[in-house]
């Protein structure tokens, strides 16, 4: 009897470790996705350099092309000007929220490569400035994370290498995926950011984000200097 | 140990330690090594400033054909001492920065024999053109020594401080780093909450020995595998960082911090190996007292 209550004190202190390391294990992994989600965002946004090109890009023909976008701008700014068109993969925009974690860098295309670094930017929308829609989409586990913390109200700044675009938060949105509604050309001026809603199950069909108004533009060239040049 | 009421608090108990001894070890990591002088050292150790000063004449020579300026002008008066200088008073005020919480700002390290060469070339030039030594003379004289320092600057940046802080994260950093010796010490009171509440919920002293033992050597050994893995596939080396000084501050500090985790999960699987074993020890001294009382 007392052998066998001595082996199973043995057994238990043998396996007690192994559950025990199971048990942390399992926790420590679902506790670090969040994290390592937004780690992978803050890696990707500093490790942000010029004429970065990643191996596999070549294969798909796709050039990422990241560029320095101006942030301290302190010549004169003027509401007309001209824009900087940029080209499929390249990185052309910076949105700036107080409520976003981080400065998102925004690249004109959408493509799966593109949205791992950063929020894409439809080209079938307008740039920055321009008047029409200019429509912008990243992933809700990474850039766009806080994008539903937004209200009405809440200013967002785009700022790119010919200005600096500020827009006020108008509505708060949701669509399906298959409604095209809110990312159509438009003749009225507005920025739409959207994201996938949140679904810890099945797949993300509903779309959520925000429609903002252009309430003001600063141009860092005038028409004017660029005739005179 | 085997009765139930004092063996599921237990198993959670020592979840919570090795969660806190894994937290413990890695801000006791960062409290030791996010110094300045220890990132100066790191620096210096590397030799950052060799790649940092290639990058400076690299830029220059593909830029002379474009400026019309020459590469000499900048390289011959910028040493290599002069970049470890810059590179030096950067990472200080980085951690100025840290301990802060103020916007990062430089000021450029003062070189006359660059200010001088940049005068020179362009006093000489201005006298074989009969170019007017005018306010714009002046003013192009000025921006070129300014470019020259930010250019400067900007390659000795070494750990991209100025790209961090206007994408929102040098801030975050900041605010770690002003806590990390208060987390430290949370963490610290933490575990030894976690021990109290075993020796509470043991009857048996002796076998808070054994969850202590376990809980260190488990800590120990999910910290290891990790970290061992990420030295040996070199896998900061595969950040792809386009700037070589860059690359090399980041990915050798990485590297620091991770052989210095890796030392710390080594010391806490002993420690958790010497308790077991002091359990084992004890288990069998009280099992022999108890079969001489017997007899």
């Amino acid at each position: 009897m007392n052998k066998k209550i001595n082996s199973r004190s043995i057994a238990l202190h043998i396996a007690t470790p192994f559950v025990v390391g199971a048990i942390t294990c399992g926790i420590l992994l679902l506790a670090a996705i969040k994290p390592f989600d937004k780690l992978k965002v803050y890696l990707n946004v500093a490790f942000m350099d010029d004429l970065k090109t990643d191996p596999d890009d070549e294969k798909s023909g796709l050039i990422i092309r990241d560029n320095k976008i101006i942030s301290d701008y302190t010549g004169t700014t003027s509401d007309t000007g001209t824009f900087i068109r940029p080209r499929y993969g390249e990185m052309y925009a910076e949105i700036q929220c107080e409520k976003f974690s981080v400065v998102i860098p925004v690249y004109w295309g959408s493509d799966i490569q593109l949205l791992e670094r950063g929020a894409c930017q439809s080209t079938g929308s307008v740039i920055a400035g321009d008047a029409g829609n200019s429509v912008i989409s990243a992933h809700e586990d990474t850039f766009f994370a806080d994008l539903s913390s937004l209200e009405k109200g809440d200013a967002i700044i785009i700022r790119t290498n010919y200005g600096v675009f500020t827009y006020k938060v108008k509505e708060k949105i949701q669509f399906n995926k298959n409604d095209s509604k809110y990312v159509v050309p438009s003749k009225d001026t507005k920025l739409t950011l959207y994201t996938c809603k949140k679904n810890v199950l099945g797949s993300a069909d509903e779309r959520v984000g925000v429609v903002c108004e252009l309430i003001e533009k600063k141009f860092y060239n005038s028409p004017a200097e660029d005739t005179a040049k | 140990m085997k009765k139930i009421s004092n063996y599921i608090p237990s198993v959670i108990l020592c979840v919570l330690l090795i969660i806190g001894l894994l937290g413990t070890s890695a801000l006791i990591v960062a409290d030791v090594r996010m110094t300045p002088e220890k990132t100066i050292d790191l620096a210096q150790r590397e030799e950052i400033d060799e790649k940092s000063y290639a990058a400076i004449e690299k830029y220059y020579k593909e830029k002379a054909s474009a400026t019309g300026i020459p590469s000499d002008v900048f390289i011959g008066s910028i040493t290599k001492e002069y970049v470890r200088d810059v590179i030096d008073s950067q990472i200080e005020a980085t951690y100025r920065v840290f301990e802060s919480g103020r916007a990062y700002s430089h000021a450029s390290i003062p070189n006359p024999e660059l200010e001088a060469s940049i005068e020179k070339f362009f006093n000489d030039y201005a006298d074989k053109t009969n170019y007017p030594k005018d306010e714009k003379f002046e003013t192009k004289l000025k921006e070129t020594k300014a470019q020259a320092y930010k250019t400067i600057n900007s390659n000795c940046d070494i750990f991209k401080i100025d790209s961090m802080q206007s994408h929102g994260l040098l801030s975050k950093i900041s605010k770690f780093y002003r806590r990390k010796t208060t987390l430290t010490v949370i963490a610290a009171v933490f575990d030894a909450l976690m021990i109290g509440l075993l020796l509470l919920v043991n009857r048996r002293k002796r076998d808070v020995l054994y969850w202590i033992g376990i809980s260190a050597a488990i800590s120990g050994i999910i910290g290891l595998i990790p970290a061992i893995h990420l030295v040996r596939t070199r896998y900061y080396d595969s950040f792809s960082i386009k700037q070589p000084q860059v690359f090399a501050a980041y990915t050798k500090m990485l590297y620091s911090l991770t052989n210095t985790f890796i030392r710390v999960q080594v010391l806490l699987l002993i420690s958790g190996a010497v308790f077991i074993v002091l359990y084992a020890l004890c288990c069998r001294f009280f099992k022999g007292k108890i079969a001489e009382n017997q007899k």
